[in-house]
């Protein structure tokens, strides 16, 4: 049983939700958006994936090919399996995905140089996302069999769901399982509503910095009927614990540091740079610029103007209004974020603080918040408590980039190229 | 990439000859030198040499002659005595995080560091002269681990843990955890002891020098930068000793490792690797002794975070309180102080190590909770392609397995890597050589006998 990857057709409309356009407004919400002068609130957009089945149908996989049967020295780093093999324990997808590798964006950085900087990553040719830095996201609700199709014609890569915990063959990791030269259909069924994310794990700490990553959302099963009875969604499942994580604007955060250095290191050597033996600089990071969302920070006038806010990070909410932001680290720095509102972190790593043996914590107005490489924290500001009820108009939150090691802000003091950046939370 | 060299790990302490140490005694990883209420241990302070995943050797300083030094395991409630000889020229410092105390060691001299084991958990003992990290940078550390007193506990006791529940509380974070594990629809439970976690001590005993069990690891985290390592002179003296400053100034580490070692060395090592059945949840208590912060990721099951360390900064001051909010401005650690048993556990598949941090994490061995299964009417879950691979039984490290199939076979493997992926490399490249292991699922619930006797009946044909 072989790929009909030929009969492919682009099919219908994002499934199960609401506007499947990133950023858009939300315009499903009838009582509390009609009649409005207000601007539209921050909004990621519903889950997004093309109804399944796919097209692929499974089959036999030769285990010897690949890392699952156990590895050398060899095919541990250097020689890793390269293979191409059908999903085994195929399943009839409810929503399938395709990721397809680009490796020659460029992005022209705001500094006075307008210095290039080459990106890779993962397109969405069945929606026609373009080459976009994040790649686009994926968003799926609890309980779909999920399809995600690396297409990988340039080179080998992979694409690990992470914080997804499904068999190893759908892992994505190269040494235990393969990587992917042509095409593979990873599948796995979300059990757990919250933020994740997605990145190819090939040379990871080389193809993750060329931007090979996007967000993983995956939305509790109750979520539209929550949403029909009381207009809000749900981060996740209500129950356990907790209060009930439920938002009316939501925005992601995703924090990225690029080393210039690192990003030519594909042209220097190869997509492979380092992988046998060559010493390629990569326990040597110094990034100089500082994106979120995929926008670059703009440089400083002057020492004492402030930080030019990040658009793509920015959040418009209504009074009284239930604010999600969806935290991920996607640097190689420690970063600190400062936002002006009491907020609570309601779920870390995808994993809602509703457990017997966990719960919110709320943070002060401006207490610094320190989030570590590859962790998600959902973090829940809620204009009606008390500390934030009296606040009002445009907000600033303020984010520091601190090196692994010395843990300074890189380039403090640098206008151009310094390790901060911020945004702002409207409140109208 | 070649390697030139495979150092295999040797598990405990190479012995040395006598030559060259004033005492006129070899060394094993520990010497005990008494029982009962007080223990008492024996470590060395001198020079040897670490190979690395690439043959490269340099050379390092060492308690017993390895890096990281023997792990010391003593039960709450003993007075330890720690006999701490310095076969070098320089000054030493003994220290252990945690604990209060710090014995100095003269030169070809030795000192006894003398301390109640009071509250259960992990330490790192090190040393530490003119508040520098260079010494422990050089391969001076080690793990020190004080466990409950497991005599009255069996395996049908709901809560055994790995810490002393009188004053925790069964109610504690903690306690309700343990207490949940093998009788929950996540924490499966079997026969009679699965689902339970099981301590690594026979009861009874006052001390052990086992490193590692079935559902118990240790991970030494740690950073090697060879031009530091190049200071150190044949007699284990460091001629020039940069400054503290200097030290975290022109740290560039080109090796990261796990008790010592990196890359495929770690993927095989029965110390590091948890290789278990579902229902058997493996501790492991994880330390960070180098300068780098980590961000530990694991794959296949998130890790309940249980415990963490008192995180200090050069005032003394500590850095977060213990709900996690930042307590001062600089927040740059130096060293951590008491045990903290959390009471609010975070499950993260990402766990942030910034140095000198100390955490007890339990690796629940749950199934992979999004391989394919089905949501019942009552919101259960059945793991129905779990439950056909256990039926199938079809593990590729047991003979006779299928390796051509349309399903796929046991074990399960899934890596745990830093996610600060600078980490991951060996010599600047030759990914994921670094900081990079592996755990394994063998099976399902109860599987374990089943596939001993296979092996058994194999063995026997």
């Amino acid at each position: 049983m072989s790929k009909s990857r030929d009969t492919r057709k682009k099919q219908g409309q994002p499934v199960n939700g609401w506007s499947g356009q990133a950023s858009a407004a939300d315009t499903t919400n009838g009582t509390t958006q009609t009649a409005s002068s207000k601007p539209p609130r921050t909004t990621l957009g519903g889950p997004n994936g093309t109804p399944g089945p796919g097209p692929n149908e499974g089959g036999e996989v030769d285990f010897r090919k690949t890392g699952v049967n156990g590895e050398n020295f060899d095919t541990f780093g250097c020689k890793v399996f390269r293979t191409n093999p059908d999903t085994p324990d195929w399943r009839r997808a409810d929503v399938y995905f395709e990721r397809k590798m680009f490796g020659s964006h460029d992005i022209r950085m705001p500094d006075p140089k307008k210095t290039k900087v080459r990106f890779w990553g993962f397109e969405d040719k069945i929606n026609d996302s373009g080459e976009q830095v994040p790649s686009p996201m994926i968003r799926v609700v609890e309980d779909q069999i999920v399809h995600v199709e690396l297409d990988s014609s340039k080179g080998s890569h992979t694409i690990h769901h992470h914080a997804i915990e499904p068999t190893t063959m759908n892992d994505g990791v190269g040494h235990v399982s393969m990587e992917i030269t042509g095409s593979y259909i990873y599948q796995w069924q979300p059990r757990q509503a919250g933020t994740y994310f997605y990145h190819c794990h090939k040379n990871t700490v080389l193809h993750f910095e060329m931007g090979m990553f996007g967000l993983l959302v995956v939305d509790p099963r109750t979520n539209e009927e929550h949403f029909a009875r009381t207009g809000r969604r749900l981060a996740y499942d209500p129950g356990g614990s907790g209060p009930i994580p439920e938002y009316d604007a939501e925005q992601a955060w995703v924090f990225d540091d690029v080393d210039p250095v690192w990003h030519e290191i594909p042209d220097r050597f190869d997509a492979d740079a380092g992988l046998c033996g060559e010493d390629v600089g990569l326990n040597n990071f110094n990034p100089r610029f500082f994106m979120i969302n995929g926008e670059p920070r703009k440089p400083r006038k002057n020492a004492s103007s402030p930080n030019v806010p990040i658009k793509k990070a920015s959040i418009v909410a209504w009074e009284g209004d239930k604010i999600l932001i969806r935290a991920l680290n996607a640097s190689y720095s420690v970063v600190k974020m400062v936002l002006p509102l009491e907020v609570q972190l309601i779920s870390v790593d995808g994993r809602p603080l509703n457990q017997p043996w966990n719960s919110w914590v709320t943070y002060k107005p401006f207490e610094p918040i320190y989030i570590s490489t590859a962790n998600r924290y959902d973090l829940l500001i809620d204009l009606t408590s008390p500390a934030n009820q009296n606040a009002r108009g445009t907000l600033t939150a303020d984010f520091e980039f601190q090196h692994w090691i010395k843990r300074t802000i890189h380039n403090a003091g640098d206008l151009v190229y310094e390790g901060t950046a911020s945004t702002t939370i409207e409140i109208v | 990439m070649r390697r030139r060299d495979f150092l295999k790990y040797s598990g405990g302490g190479v012995a040395l000859t006598a030559i060259g140490l004033p005492w006129g005694r070899a060394f094993a990883a520990c010497s005990v030198m008494g029982s009962g209420a007080t223990v008492e241990f024996d470590l060395r302070i001198g020079p040897t040499t670490i190979t690395m995943i690439d043959g490269e050797r340099f050379p390092a300083l060492a308690f017993n002659d390895r890096v990281p030094g023997p792990v010391i395991r003593v039960k709450q409630g003993r007075t330890v005595v720690l006999r701490v000889y310095n076969d070098t020229p320089e000054l030493h410092s003994l220290e252990i995080t945690g604990i209060a105390g710090k014995w100095d060691i003269d030169p070809h001299s030795y000192a006894e560091a003398s301390f109640e084991a009071k509250t259960c958990g992990s330490y790192i003992y090190h040393s530490r002269v003119d508040n520098s990290p260079l010494y422990r940078l050089l391969g001076l550390h080690g793990a020190l681990i004080i466990y409950p007193d497991y005599d009255e506990l069996r395996c049908d006791n709901k809560l055994i843990t790995p810490y002393d529940l009188d004053s925790l509380g069964a109610d504690s974070a903690i306690g309700k955890i343990f207490a949940a594990l093998g009788t929950t629809e996540r924490f499966q439970s079997g026969n009679g002891c699965d689902g339970k976690w099981h301590p690594v001590e026979d009861p009874g005993q006052e001390y052990t020098l086992t490193e590692y069990s079935n559902q118990e690891k240790i991970w030494v985290l740690a950073q090697v930068d060879p031009k530091f390592n190049a200071l150190i002179q044949s007699d284990g003296s460091v001629p020039g000793k940069p400054s503290a400053a200097e030290v975290v100034a022109g740290w560039l580490p080109r090796y990261f490792t796990i008790n010592g070692r990196s890359g495929f060395d770690l993927s095989h090592a029965p110390d590091i690797v948890p290789s278990n059945y579902i229902g058997e949840p493996t501790l492991m208590r994880i330390m960070n002794v180098g300068l780098s912060h980590h961000a530990n990721h694991i794959h296949g099951n998130h890790w309940l975070e249980l415990t963490c360390s008192d995180l200090i900064n050069s005032s003394g001051e500590s850095i977060f309180d213990e709900e996690g909010h930042v307590t001062t401005s600089d927040t740059r650690p130096v060293d951590s102080g008491r045990v903290i048993p959390r009471r609010n556990v975070f499950e993260v598949d990402t766990l942030p190590m910034w140095p000198m941090q100390r955490k007890d994490v339990l690796l629940p061995f749950e199934i992979p909770p999004d391989i394919p299964y089905i949501r019942n009417d009552d919101g259960t879950v059945t793991p129905v392609q779990f439950n056909d691979m256990v039926r199938r039984g079809n593990n590729l490290e047991l003979s006779g397995a299928t390796l051509k199939s349309k399903y796929e076979p046991f074990p399960l493997r899934f890596v745990m890597h830093c996610h600060v992926e600078m980490s991951t490399t060996a010599a600047g490249g030759n990914y994921p050589q670094g900081m990079v292991t592996h755990w394994q699922i063998n099976g399902g619930l109860g599987q374990r006998e089943q596939d001993a006797n296979r092996r058994r009946r194999t063995a026997s044909l």
